[in-house]
């Protein structure tokens, strides 16, 4: 069935290059999270590589790892965990860009009554039903802490109503929604403090698709990558591109939001550590100071190789150079 | 020459401006008063106008709501009956929408697998398409309703829930918002979740129906702050009351988005986009939802800020109308003034015949004009007397000059008086306080006997004058018929007292020294004791203490004798000398005249003698004016031989 699957994946990719087209899919709908490859488009650096790249997005119903399996996208973001999940059940990703070198997975909880972790204990706590939240289910097991995870599909409703105890948030994206909506509390556990830091997003393509075009990927690599590092020294600019695709793909616009977003995927980015994220006042100037890399490191890898098989989530460690084909500097 | 004052120094102007000070200082100190009473009340009755808005939009829309309420609760009852046959569900659904308005959708959602038959997702659902009900199952698997918030709270909150709206992606742009009741089984068991779709539709327009002011708006925000309701549609559901604060300092508007999703009713001022306002708000309970007016502050006050530049409008312009007219009236008034001035310095300058401006009013003008009329009538009579006065006086100054030269006459002037003599040297000195004095001097020498006298006359002026010189000539005549100077006080005494209507006196020393013997045989009437000088001490000559001449007729002097010591000095005077003033008025005193006499010094003659003690006199009086007339009278026995002293 797999061998069926990837020769149909084949057929059509090949068919979607001889329209000298690469059709990329984000995780989700544009937002800053996504600014670097929105620059790149507007920038004229994938033209530059001689491609042609079409943004198609995903729905709620029909995520980006599906287009791609489904053979309607070349390139997808994914993040770590979910592309290693894939591959332990047997599609054959590689890695071409890491653009997020830390986890920002957080556990907000909603009122002051929670000030540690054992606080959480059998409390309970909004995780989405779609995935991400691998890494708090992990420290939940580590630290036995019992958590009734309520699964949800989307927004921090749960949360607001009272009708979960504590949520989990990216600190880009709901964790701004969290504070908008009012809610301030005292104490907020980022999981990548409880080792756990396992990187995020990336850039994935299937093995066969890599295999057939090395040239092209690495060229749609390169011209991410430089339409990441153009936004890290042009934050601002970055940022009214998002504004600008977001409001031709009319969807709601929240400023604040997506400057806080900006801000933070930048931060995740770098290559030094994250600061811990403020519960009373969130800073929206974004600069990036710092180093980033854009490159999976080994470590990194053998981390959530470790933690995955140990915790049952994958049969087999994922093999670093058969997984990593982004450029080493 | 009389200048015109500058306009800021015309009394016009400073009565203008004063006038225009303190009636601008009340007029400004009552407006500030009124303005801040106006401006309280206006506040309040903004206040209230918007509490009342707000009150009655709640009351609509917790009464939509409770429709709903009820609706579902009535209708729940009829759920468990029909669970044996499940597909009849749809029918409850369709019915909630026929019976309800306000109700656009309606499911019963069931638990997974609830009805084996049925599957996992079993929710029948009625909605409208057109103007039509329609019902269908809810749940597929792309709609996995078990995770959606309108089903996922309510359970877990174990209670009746309303939902957060959202934008119905159905039905169009329009919000919607979910009424959820679990229901559950006898068992205490949740098996559903019974639900009701209103649209927020009839609420926005509720909300946006009250008008406060002009420019005001309202807005309406969930649980977590999103905006429900607002000017802006792209805030709506998109951002928070505290989207644009989490990054500022100030928490003005965050403090009042809290104070709305903790269901606080209230009011605060706020900077709201470069303007500051007033935001009322008030909550909606059976949603967790607020409703807040947001009312620019200037707009609340837009009537009375109107106010108040019209008044100062008027203010200003009334204050410089009336500037001009009071100057106008007060230099109008006032005019006359001028020309009084004028007058007044031509009245100075002896012009008295001048014409006064003509006044007809009858006020302090008119008497200001009286008064200077009578006093130019008064210069005119009281110059003409003054002429009169003054020709008067000159007569009777030239008279008296006269009157003096007579007088002086009548004392001898030539000194010294006997240059053949060598035993004897006068030298005597009369000054009047006035023209003519009372004051009088005389000595002759008959048969080698000096006859001297010295006299003084009560009172001044001509009345005393006219006595010294009846009383030197009484004294010449008598003294030369009489050798013995208590015969002569005597005999004088009785003349003058004969005739003396007047009751005047005169004080007298008269002395006789026989030149031969230095003798001196003396008689004194009340006059001042005169000095001996001899060999550089001076001592008062004792006198007897007689009566003055003129008052009793007949009075018994008695005469005194005295040996002179060869080169002795015998000084008379009047009382004008020890009794001259100085600026003090101090008198010089018969210590100070002694004192004189014992000072150590080289031997004078008796002129000498005179005009020092005169010096003397003049030092003490430092410039003050005489008041009595000064005589002086020094005679200097100096025989060739001594002679026998006898008493």
């Amino acid at each position: 069935m797999k061998l069926y699957l990837l020769i149909l994946w084949g057929i059509l990719a090949h068919g979607l290059l001889v329209a000298q087209r690469i059709v990329f899919t984000p995780q989700w709908l544009p937002q800053a999270q996504f600014a670097g490859y929105y620059v790149a488009q507007e920038k004229g650096f994938y033209t530059e590589e001689g491609l042609e790249v079409e943004f198609s997005h995903p729905s709620a119903s029909y995520s980006a790892f599906n287009r791609m399996v489904d053979g309607n996208s070349h390139i997808v973001t994914l993040q770590l965990l979910q592309a290693m999940e894939a591959i332990d059940r047997g599609f054959p990703l590689v890695n071409i860009l890491q653009t997020s070198q830390h986890n920002s997975l957080l556990i907000v909880p909603r009122n002051d009554s929670i000030c540690t972790l054992d606080d959480l204990r059998r409390k309970r706590v909004g995780i989405w039903k779609v995935g991400f939240g691998e890494p708090a289910l992990i420290l939940d097991r580590q630290m036995g802490l019992d958590i009734e995870w309520i699964q949800y599909l989307q927004g921090i409703n749960l949360l607001v109503s009272g009708a979960v105890d504590a949520t989990l948030a990216m600190r880009y994206n709901e964790y701004w929604l969290i504070m908008a909506s009012g809610i301030q509390p005292r104490q907020v556990f980022a999981v990548a403090d409880y080792g756990l830091d396992i990187p995020e997003d990336g850039l994935y393509v299937l093995q066969n698709f890599y295999k057939a075009h090395p040239e092209q990927v690495r060229a749609f690599a390169r011209a991410s990558r430089r339409g990441w590092e153009w936004t890290m020294e042009h934050p601002e600019e970055a940022l009214k591109i998002v504004l600008k695709v977001m409001k031709q793909a009319k969807v709601p616009v929240n400023v604040h939001h997506q400057r806080w977003m900006l801000q933070e995927v930048l931060k995740l980015a770098g290559d030094r550590k994250v600061d811990p994220v403020s519960t009373r006042q969130l800073k929206t100037e974004i600069t990036f100071q710092g180093k980033a890399s854009f490159r999976l490191k080994p470590e990194q890898l053998e981390l959530a190789n470790d933690i995955l098989v140990k915790e049952g989530l994958i049969q087999t460690p994922v093999d670093y150079h058969q997984f990593w084909k982004g450029e080493e500097k | 020459m009389l200048s015109v004052p500058q306009f800021s120094h015309s009394f016009p102007a400073r009565l203008s401006c004063w006038l225009i000070t303190m009636t601008s200082a009340v007029f400004i100190i009552a407006f500030i008063a009124y303005y801040q009473s106006a401006r309280t009340q206006v506040r309040n009755e903004a206040v209230s106008h918007a509490e009342s808005a707000l009150e009655t939009t709640i009351l609509r829309i917790e009464q939509v709501l409770e429709t709903v309420e009820v609706a579902v609760n009535n209708m729940a009852w009829n759920v468990e009956e029909t669970l044996a046959t499940p597909d009849s569900l749809y029918c409850l659904t369709a019915r909630m929408l026929e019976n309800n308005p306000y109700i656009v959708g309606s499911a019963i959602a069931f638990e997974p697998c609830f009805f084996p038959e049925k599957g996992v997702r079993f929710a029948p659902y009625s909605c409208y398409e057109g103007d039509s009900i329609q019902s269908f199952q809810l749940g597929t698997e792309d709609y996995e309703y078990h995770y959606c918030d309108w089903y996922q709270i309510p359970k877990l909150l174990n209670r009746a829930y309303w939902s957060e709206p959202y934008f119905d992606d159905g039905g169009g742009d329009i919000i919607m918002c979910t009424y959820s009741k679990p229901l559950y089984d006898k068992a205490g068991k949740m098996y559903a979740i019974f639900t009701a779709d209103i649209s927020l539709e009839w609420f926005t327009r509720l909300v946006n129906s009250i008008k406060a002011y002009p420019r005001s708006y309202n807005i309406m925000v969930g649980r977590g702050g999103s905006y429900l309701v607002h000017y802006l549609p792209e805030r709506i559901l998109n951002e928070t009351v505290f989207s644009a604060t989490l990054d500022m300092e100030d928490q003005t508007v965050a403090d009042i988005g809290r104070a709305m999703i903790n269901q606080e009713k209230g009011m605060a001022l706020l900077q709201n986009d470069d303007t500051l306002s007033y935001t009322f708000y008030a909550p909606i309970e059976r949603t967790g939802w607020s409703v807040g007016i947001i009312c620019p502050q200037d707009e609340i006050f837009a009537g009375l800020e109107e106010m108040k530049v019209k008044v100062v409008i008027i203010f200003i312009v009334g204050i410089i109308v009336m500037l001009t007219c009071c100057y106008r009236i007060v230099r109008r008034q006032t005019s006359p003034l001028m020309e009084f001035a004028a007058t007044a310095q031509k009245i100075a300058a002896g012009n008295f015949q001048t014409t006064l401006p003509d006044i007809r009013s009858k006020d302090e003008m008119k008497m200001l004009r009286d008064s200077i009329d009578f006093m130019q009538q008064s210069l005119v009579t009281y110059t003409e007397e003054l002429k009169e006065t003054t020709a008067s006086k000159e007569r009777i100054e030239s008279e008296l000059r006269i009157a003096r030269d007579i007088q002086m006459g009548m004392i001898p002037k030539i000194f010294p008086p006997f240059p053949d003599r060598e035993d004897v040297d006068l030298y005597a000195c009369l000054l009047p306080a006035k023209e003519v004095g009372g004051d009088l001097y005389d000595f002759f020498i008959d048969n080698e006997k000096l006859y001297f006298t010295v006299g003084d006359v009560s009172g001044k002026g001509v009345p005393a004058s006219l006595l010294m010189a009846v009383t030197r000539s009484l004294f010449r005549n008598i003294a030369t018929h009489l050798e013995s100077p208590d015969a002569i006080v005597r005999s004088l005494n009785d003349s003058i007292a004969e005739s003396n209507e007047a009751s005047m006196f005169v004080t007298l020393f008269l002395g006789i020294i026989d030149l031969k013997t230095g003798k001196m045989e003396y008689c004194n009437a009340g006059h001042n004791a005169p000095v001996l000088h001899h060999r550089g001490a001076g001592t008062f000559l004792r006198t007897l203490p007689n009566l003055p001449l003129g008052l009793f007729a007949g009075f018994d002097y008695k005469k005194q004798e005295l040996q002179l010591e060869p080169d002795t000095q015998l000084f008379a005077y009047s009382d004008g000398v020890t009794e001259a003033e100085s600026r003090a008025q101090e008198l010089f005193s018969d210590e100070r005249l002694l004192s004189i006499f014992s000072e150590p010094k080289p031997e004078k003659t008796p002129r000498e003698k005179v005009l020092e003690i005169l010096d003397y006199v003049h030092q003490h009086a430092e410039g003050a004016e005489q008041s009595d007339d000064i005589t002086l009278v020094c005679v200097h026995y100096r025989p060739a031989a001594p002679h026998e002293a006898c008493s």
